[in-house]
């Protein structure tokens, strides 16, 4: 055996020893983790899929990109840190390739860990966790599924996609041109895009605020009793699908765009009136309110 | 006397603003934690008003208004108290922006169009590209690149579209659907230009470095 060759096993032994990954390498990590801590985890490029277990450690699998320096998962603070580490501008040449840049994470962990994920083009992909959750990406997708616990997701131009449970949940998500979709979903919701669509389908609704600036938005739920339901567009249409319960007070307000409503009165004669269009009308028992407004987009308010 | 505080101060102006206007909760919250222990700050970024965003047509007889400056053009003396108020408010948020946009620009370079071009303006754009190639990973600032473009993309839409209903208000000073959506494109300029500068201190501070 030469001396290169030698060099070579002794520095793979040295990697295995101290936890470290070659590039390209498979990972298998485990640490103990306590399931009422945090579980952090960053990702540059790639893919991060997270499961929640009944275990009480965090498993970390999946395989190394290039231009990784290394992969850090370590007790922090009484948070378990799983942290793609790149290689800064000293120790890097410069040259990349996209492709092989992409580091795949796959965990499990205990489901009852408050998640912290962040991204920049890496997918996010969370299922079966239990507590509450913050992601955020740049040009990354996410999906995710909600349960009681808050949850707050946000992106550039990533889509978004959060199932929810049939527990009431909070959910907070945010996207400039990416589309967000909420499904399953009820209790208070609030979403805001600039230029990408917003859906939110979904149970009974406390609470729903929904604002774009192009985006068109929908909204296909039931009203609680005391619900209350927001939507701005500047150009984007807005479209409402409401269940067999539709009691509540309606403001519905656009000042170029037309208005279609399947039950209330009926708009003024959108071909023959100056700018500015406002509706207001009560169904059945007003527990509910609901208010609707566009500059130029569309409003579509009807009993699906 | 106790001075007031610039928090209570600030707690003040809220409770004077129309529901309907006033910025979201977690917006002041930022501002406020800002202002903690910087009494006075509030009066000297209300001086700096013109570092930040440039400010809409009407902003200034709106403030004018408020302040009940004889000199405000008639126009704008039709344009409603609350409305005002609201104005003013956006404003504070856009100079606290510019403050802590400016902090971060200092951090992050000596470049002069970085600190001191006006927020969303072409130069200040090209200035957050040039930094994003001088900090951080090679491979997250070439990601972030496109990201940077796209979010200035949707500012210039959503000025478009603050621009088209200040047009449309110009004979409805008293549109309360107009001054809403108005409010919510013109916070949503300010929370891309926001949105930007957080990518580039992320950046700074470490996306996987």
């Amino acid at each position: 055996m030469n001396k290169y060759a030698l060099g070579a096993l002794l520095g793979c032994w040295l990697l295995n020893a101290t936890g470290q990954e070659a590039i390209g390498q498979e990972i298998d990590r485990t640490i103990d983790a306590d399931p009422n801590a945090a579980l952090v985890v960053n990702n540059v490029a790639g893919s991060i899929e997270i499961r929640g277990s009944d275990e009480r450690q965090v498993h970390v699998t999946g395989r190394l990109g290039g231009n990784v320096e290394r992969l850090d998962v370590l007790n922090e603070n009484e948070s378990i840190v799983v942290k793609v580490v790149l290689k800064d501008r000293g120790r890097s040449d410069g040259r990349f390739n996209f492709g092989e840049s992409d580091t795949d994470l796959r965990i499990r962990a205990p489901r009852t860990m408050a998640l912290e994920v962040s991204a920049v083009s890496a997918d996010v992909d969370v299922g079966d966790m239990r507590g509450e959750q913050r992601i955020g990406a740049v040009s990354g997708d996410v999906r995710t599924q909600a349960y009681g616990a808050e949850i707050r997701v946000q992106s550039v131009s990533g889509d978004l996609d959060i199932a929810g449970s049939d527990e009431p949940i909070v959910a907070s998500a945010s996207a400039v041109s990416g589309d967000l979709s909420i499904r399953g979903t009820a209790g208070d919701v609030r979403a805001e895009s600039v230029s990408g669509d917003i859906e939110i389908e979904g149970g009974t609704v406390n609470r729903v605020d929904a604002r774009s600036v192009s985006g068109d938005i929908g909204i296909r739920a039931a009203l609680s009793t005391d619900a209350r339901i927001d939507a701005m567009s500047t150009s984007g249409d807005i479209e409402l699908g409401l269940g067999d319960n539709a009691d509540g007070t309606y403001r519905l307000a656009t000042f170029s765009g037309e208005i279609h409503n399947c039950f209330g009165p009926r708009p003024a004669d959108q071909d023959n009136r100056p700018p500015g269009t406002e509706l207001r009308f009560s169904e059945g028992k007003a527990g509910a309110r609901v208010d609707i407004r566009t500059h130029s987009g569309d409003i579509d308010v009807c009993k699906d | 006397m106790k001075p007031i505080s610039a928090p209570d101060r600030l707690d003040e102006l809220v409770a004077r603003l129309p529901a309907e206007i006033a910025p979201p909760p977690r917006v002041w919250i930022g501002i406020e934690a800002s202002l903690r222990g910087r009494d006075g700050a509030l009066d000297q970024l209300v001086g700096r008003l013109p570092l930040g965003l440039e400010p809409p047509a009407d902003l200034w007889p709106g403030i004018a208004v408020v302040a009940g400056d004889p000199r405000a053009p008639s126009g704008a003396r039709a344009w409603p108290r609350a409305a005002g108020i609201g104005v003013f408010a956006l404003a504070l948020m856009l100079a606290l922006s510019a403050l802590r946009i400016n902090e971060l620009g200092r951090e992050l370079s000596s470049n002069a169009a970085y600190t001191e071009a006006p927020a969303g303006s072409d130069v200040w754009w090209l200035a957050r590209l040039d930094a994003l190639e001088g900090v951080g990973a090679p491979l997250t600032a070439a990601l972030l690149r496109a990201s940077l473009d796209n979010i200035r993309d949707n500012y210039e839409l959503a000025k478009r579209q603050r621009l088209a209903i200040e047009a449309a208000m110009q004979d409805r000073l008293d549109d309360p659907n107009l001054r809403a959506l108005w409010v919510h494109a013109y916070e949503t300029e300010l929370g891309l230009a926001d949105r930007a500068e957080r990518m580039l201190n992320d950046q700074r501070r470490g996306y996987g470095i």
